[in-house]
């Protein structure tokens, strides 16, 4: 048993469909549906958005699943989408204060 | 109700010995470790002002960064529970008391998530336990809840206060809508620097069980012959539970008091 063996059960989409949506005050952007590396992170995607809407470094910006809670920086979108994603995408939901606990 | 098992898990706790990095130090004299009992549900970043308080004075102030902690290597996530990371990182037969090593200077920025102040630490431990209720009862107990009973929660995990952490605790244990089951178990299997999370629904299948759950998780390395493969072993709370345990009663039993079932796999 090798660590090949251990890869090959991955059987996850490599890209997951990300559909963004403004909660609170937030721009809403142009575009809300993005394509998404299922091994990218959460911290990432902040990063993403970050640069999309022009965030100051002092701005905050959180991000939401179900419009219920916080993912941590470190989890992957592939097992979020997989856990919480609906109708073949995960929607999030971005917030320049803080919007759900 | 509150069994007698998470109880006893709750006590179970991890004797550790926390020292500063040698080349931090800038005093002439070494500082002595702080001996500690760390209980398993608890974060390390709780103890970061102890650290601070013993530690800051072997060293020049202008020195002092943020706080981390490290053991044979491995920069320790504070995000995780204590009794997860000792899981993950420790072997009892040698690494008792646990030796942490505490960082005071070049916070490895990428590998940890920044900890400024305990509301970072309780606002982390809230978006976990959420998440576990979104599974567990569609988010229905959390939100029924009141402020204060949120606050319990976490002064009970923070003072180490069983009976105050559980006595809300319990509202969580029930089953989702009328049935004796959690719509989904908040189950999170580590295994090769990876996590791995996947929904798992008891109400479908009475016995599931957690070996089917490992064999869904990890097809390669379990089958549904219920035998452990050589050489792996599965470990929770510091404890190798029989893979036939019913997933519905380890996460009622088992979980740490983000709600989760956090199960390593370790290949030896």
């Amino acid at each position: 048993m090798d660590q090949e063996d251990a890869k090959t059960e991955d059987d996850r989409p490599t890209k997951v469909d990300v559909l963004l949506r403004p909660a609170g005050d937030a721009p809403i952007l142009k575009k809300k549906k993005w394509q998404v590396d299922s091994a990218k992170t959460v911290e990432w995607v902040v990063g993403f958005l970050r640069k999309l809407l022009k965030c100051e470094d002092s701005d905050s910006l959180f991000l939401y699943v179900n419009q219920a809670f916080a993912p941590s920086p470190d989890r992957d979108i592939g097992s979020l989408y997989e856990c919480f994603g609906s109708d073949e995408k995960l929607v999030l939901h971005y917030a320049k204060t803080q919007a759900w606990g | 109700m509150a069994g007698s098992i998470p109880r006893k898990l709750w006590e179970g706790k991890i004797p550790a010995a926390f020292s500063l990095a040698s080349y931090e130090v800038s005093s002439s004299k070494q500082p002595s470790p702080v001996y500690m009992m760390l209980p398993r549900s608890s974060y390390l970043s709780l103890f970061t002002s102890k650290m601070v308080e013993h530690f800051s004075h072997y060293m020049e102030e202008e020195k002092r960064g943020e706080v981390w902690f490290e053991f044979n290597g491995n920069p320790l996530r504070w995000h995780y529970p204590c009794g997860l990371l000792f899981d993950l990182h420790c072997d009892t037969t040698s690494d008792l008391p646990w030796p942490i090593t505490v960082h005071f200077q070049n916070f490895p920025q990428g590998e940890l998530i920044r900890c400024n102040s305990e509301k970072e630490i309780q606002a982390h431990y809230m978006s976990v336990i959420k998440e576990a209720d979104q599974l567990k009862h569609k988010g229905q107990v959390i939100n029924g809840m009141r402020e204060t009973q949120h606050d319990q929660l976490w002064h009970g995990v923070k003072m180490d206060n069983f009976d105050e952490f559980w006595s809300i605790n319990k509202q969580f244990m029930s089953g989702f809508e009328t049935t004796d089951y959690f719509r989904f178990i908040p189950l999170r299997v580590y295994f090769q620097n990876r996590i791995i999370q996947k929904l798992f629904k008891p109400s479908n299948n009475e016995n599931l069980t957690l070996n089917e759950a490992l064999t869904i998780c990890l097809p390669s390395f379990f089958a549904n012959d219920k035998t452990l493969p050589l050489k792996v072993k599965v470990l929770t709370q510091g404890i190798e539970p029989p893979l036939t345990c019913s997933l519905q009663w380890l996460s009622e039993n088992f979980s740490y008091a983000d709600n989760f079932l956090h199960i390593c796999v370790h290949q030896s």
